[in-house]
């Protein structure tokens, strides 16, 4: 269990430090790492999707500490017709499918091919 | 088979799952939306996507800027309302500061503004934008701009600040991030155009569109079938029927030209023309309907120093414009010692500060809504492909350009040939060609004539800047540390064919009909110091014609606001700054003083004459509760307003539209000013409703329209009392955001006023005071102002709204016009910008 949590602290912090240098496109290649490298060993796809979405989660707190997040969510959600807690709920679901996919798929691909 | 299947589920599931967020995250969704959803990975990226718009900090405490071209070092401070005041050695140097604002405060709002002008719309919106983007072209505003700008002298004086201006906006766009990206950019998936020097009068075009584009010939042709001409010209008289003037007369109070109408002469309605089928190589809409030109509500007014409580002379000006947010203005302070002190609004796309104040000189502007702008009849040698047209017997050749109209991929939604006769731009309508010449297409001047005032010394200096002054034409209050005051209504008025008024569609063939030039600025409607002490504009007729009979422009607004300023004004011999702040938002109405007796009235007289009805007796007594005034938590003003639609609509069942179905539009509601002058004639053909058996009196039609009233404010907001009635409950102001987007709108803002009043509240409540400004020309100027919005384009930022709560109250906030910088109160102060010199 510790074990599992250092984990997703460890990928976070790199899905993280990815996101901001590289850009967004770096989750699904860290996802897809990660799915090869624990393929077999208990749940890869769901242990790195948390992780993104928690990258995401400490990015987006670092932003709402520079600026008004849940107003301006509020603001933007109202012109894409959506309520803003919706719209950050996508923020932080989007890294987790982008990594939880990738994982998967690059998993049972390596899988497969052996 | 039952393993592999699970495998290929197992797989394919998350793939498809993978390739359609990846998808979305690259490209986006399209979709049927107006607008797609943006490639959503960069879109919701934490620290550089849309969030990064809630993050960005306008204003840090301290900021070493660079921008190109900048000989030597440039101070910006800004207070705590935002404003800059930008200290600089060269002025070059201060508009090169001032570009670079406007981009960094409203970048987004710079670019529309422009693309709306150029037609270019369509590559944000596609199909959506491409009618609007065509007529734009049509008008030939962007081709007018694109002339100006290859015009522009770029070692003249104006030339150089222009040429300063973009290098100041290009600078911000140069060093823009990701994570300062304004919002709007990132909705629509687009990134900023860099500023071209011609944007600036594509701008300027813009708003001359707003202010002066306009014509009566289809609405006077339609009446005319509808009416009669007699009638139909009584209906869109040449002149108000009620003059108060802005030249002043003499008189204590409006004249009334109460001449009886003439009665309509109806025609079947089968032989209305429609007017709506269109050939040609495009459409022309033609202006709208609705006046000679768009003239919003606009008042200015400046009081000599001896009807001051202080002795000193003041001034007032509040321009009426959309309401949008960000707002139309952008606050600033320019200083270059020795050479440039000015302070106040300019619009972002333009380096001048428009309507402002200096160390010596006030000013401000209305619009005058003169006539500038006539329709000529051509004759083409082909009407699907032309190339030439008849003029004086003889075929000359069209000047022709293609317009090419692109998606945002670049794929062509259109293209178009547009054509120009010697007067200008050719527009195609129900299978005529007609040639349009208006002043705004002819050589722009105003940029040259804002630079210029901002360094006025006197009112006499001021007054000979503005004579080199041409559209769109403006009224212009001044006053001065002296104590002089003045207005004046400056630009290029046609000169026409025999002294004609420019209304009727002019045969194209003859150059007979061509304008014989313009009015000299010696004859432009003028007044100083007159005797009365003070002056004001309203947009009302500029001169009364019993005294000045020379045609300025049709369709003059009724003057209630003009009525009512002058009478505020003749009542105070000691005015105070705190009184013309009052006046702005004064809730009087002179419309309502002069309609609502006439209900009452009337009732009087229909119950004395029989009618028992039970409705007309308490609506008139909750009638004449009302103190006349637009207060928001008045109970009474609607009663009045509904009873009001109710009589036009009762009164001018003559002009209804026979190709409504519904029965119930008009194809034209004549102002409120012929309708109080029918008031005068109790027994005209036009009370009568002849959609009923019995013959109506005006007093039957006033008392039945009261009724009416209060049975649709009974209908739509209850009974009377139960706070349905309130007026800031049934009429607010409305800012939306410049997209639309109502999450980034103010909107049903409860602020006092009505139609016809100083601050008029009218329709949806999208127009209003874009300014609000007091100035005092003591020995130190002074002045307080606001704006509704706040200096931010940013709808995160706490610049974005921070002004609307004191505008709705009609509050204005001082104005800190310092010296140097040492002079701007430390505490004062919010942030300071560097621009570095030897760039």
């Amino acid at each position: 269990m510790r074990r599992q949590f250092l984990e997703i602290g460890v990928l976070a912090l790199a899905i993280g430090v990815a996101t901001v240098w590289l850009g967004w496109w770096t989750v699904p290649l860290v996802g897809a790492a990660w799915g090869v490298a624990r393929r077999g060993e208990g749940y890869p796809a769901l242990t790195v999707a948390v992780s993104a979405s928690l990258a995401w989660v400490l990015l987006l707190a670092v932003t709402s500490l520079q600026g008004p997040v849940g107003d301006f969510a509020t603001a933007v959600g109202g012109v894409m017709g959506i309520p803003g807690w919706v719209l950050i709920g996508v923020t932080l679901a989007f890294p987790a499918v982008l990594a939880g996919t990738a994982a998967a798929v690059a998993e049972k691909l390596v899988t497969l091919r052996g | 088979m039952k393993l592999e299947l699970r495998a290929v589920v197992r797989l394919g599931v998350p793939a498809v799952v993978l390739a359609g967020t990846l998808y979305v995250g690259y490209v986006g969704y399209a979709g049927d939306r107006p607008v797609p959803v943006p490639p959503l990975g960069p879109f919701l990226h934490p620290t550089t996507g849309v969030w990064a718009v809630a993050a960005q900090d306008e204003l840090p405490a301290r900021v070493a800027l660079r921008i190109p071209g900048t000989r030597d070092s440039v101070r910006i401070l800004f207070d705590d309302r935002a404003v800059p005041h930008i200290f600089a050695t060269r002025v070059e140097d201060a508009y090169r500061a001032l570009g670079y604002l406007h981009a960094r405060f409203r970048l987004f709002q710079l670019e529309i503004q422009t693309r709306a002008t150029k037609g270019t719309l369509s590559e944000w919106f596609g199909e959506q934008a491409l009618e609007s983007d065509r007529s734009q072209r049509a008008l030939g505003l962007a081709w007018s701009a694109e002339r100006d700008a290859a015009a522009l002298d770029s070692a003249s004086t104006n030339g150089r600040f222009v040429l300063a201006y973009a290098d100041g906006v290009n600078a911000r766009i140069d060093e823009l991030t990701s994570r300062d990206l304004p919002l709007e950019y990132r909705l629509l998936d687009a990134t900023p155009q860099r500023w071209e020097p011609v944007n600036t009068f594509h701008f300027m075009k813009r708003m001359s569109y707003t202010l002066a584009y306009g014509h009566p010939d289809r609405l006077f042709e339609r009446l005319t079938e509808r009416v009669g001409a007699e009638a139909a010209a009584a209906l869109l008289p040449l002149n108000s029927p009620i003059q108060e003037p802005i030249v002043p007369t003499g008189r204590n109070a409006p004249r009334f030209d109460a001449a009886p109408l003439p009665p309509p002469r109806l025609l079947a309605a089968d032989h209305v023309a429609t007017g709506s089928s269109a050939v040609g190589v495009q459409t022309f809409a033609g202006p709208p309907p609705g006046g000679m030109a768009a003239t919003q509500a606009s008042n200015n007014w400046v009081v000599a120093p001896w009807r001051t409580a202080n002795g000193h002379a003041l001034l007032s000006g509040d321009p009426h414009l959309d309401l949008t947010l960000p707002a139309i203005w952008f606050e600033a302070h320019l200083v270059v010692p020795g050479q440039l002190d000015v302070y106040g609004v300019t619009f972002p796309g333009a380096p001048p500060v428009v309507i402002g104040f200096n160390r010596d000189v006030a000013w401000s502007f209305t619009n005058t809504g003169a006539d500038v702008l006539d329709y000529y009849e051509e004759t083409l040698d082909d009407l699907e492909h032309p190339r030439n047209y008849r003029l004086d017997g003889a075929w000359r050749p069209l000047e022709r350009r293609v317009e090419v109209y692109r998606d945002r991929k670049g794929r062509v939604l259109a293209i178009d040939t547009l054509y120009h006769t010697h007067r200008g731009p050719l527009l195609f309508h129900g299978g005529r060609a007609r040639s349009m010449r208006w002043t705004v297409l002819e050589e722009e001047s105003a940029v040259t004539a804002f630079l210029g005032l901002a360094t006025a010394r006197s009112v006499d200096e001021w007054l000979r800047l503005m004579q080199a002054f041409r559209a769109p034409i403006q009224n212009g209050v001044v006053a001065d540390r002296a104590g002089e005051i003045a207005v004046i209504s400056a630009g290029r008025y046609p000169i026409r064919p025999a002294g004609k008024p420019g209304l009727e569609v002019w045969d194209g063939t003859s150059s007979d009909s061509d304008w014989l030039g313009f009015l000299p600025p010696a004859r432009f409607p003028f007044a100083r110091n007159p005797a009365q002490g003070f002056l004001a504009s309203a947009n009302q007729q500029p001169l009364d014609p019993a005294t000045a009979p020379f045609y300025l422009g049709a369709w003059w607004p009724s003057p209630w606001r003009a009525m009512r300023i002058n009478q505020l004004l003749r009542a105070d011999s000691a005015v105070t700054r705190e009184a013309m702040q009052r006046y702005q938002t004064d809730p009087g109405s002179a419309r309502a003083d002069l309609f609502m007796p006439a209900f009452l009235d009337a009732a009087k007289r229909q119950r004395a004459a029989g009618d028992r009805g039970p409705t007309l007796a308490l609506a008139a007594r909750l009638l004449e509760e009302w103190d006349r005034r637009y207060t928001r938590d008045n109970e009474r003003a609607i009663l009045f307003e509904l009873a009001m639609d109710a009589l036009a609509d009762a009164t001018w069942d003559e002009l209804l539209d026979p190709d409504d179905s519904t029965g119930q539009r008009r194809i034209f509601t004549p102002p409120g000013s012929v309708l109080a002058s029918l008031l005068r004639h109790a027994t005209s053909v036009w009370w009568d409703d002849r959609r009923t058996e019995t013959v109506e009196s005006r007093d039957a039609v006033l008392a039945a329209s009261l009724v009416a009233g209060y049975d649709r404010a009974l209908e739509k907001y209850g009974a009377p009392g139960e706070g349905g009635w309130r007026w800031d409950r049934v009429r607010q102001a409305n800012i939306y955001h410049l997209l639309g987007y109502r999450s980034l709108s103010a909107l049903n803002l409860p602020v006092p006023g009505g139609p016809g009043t100083i601050s008029p509240l009218e329709g949806a409540g999208t127009e209003g005071a874009s300014w609000r400004m007091v100035v005092e020309l003591g020995p130190e100027v002074r002045a307080w102002g606001t704006y509704p919005g706040g200096q931010s384009g940013n709808p995160a930022s706490p610049w974005y709204t921070d002004r609307l709560d004191r505008w709705i109250d009609g509050a204005l906030d001082p104005l800190l016009f310092p010296r140097t910088p040492e002079d701007l109160p430390v505490e004062r102060i919010v942030a300071t910008f560097t621009v570095r010199g030897g760039q």
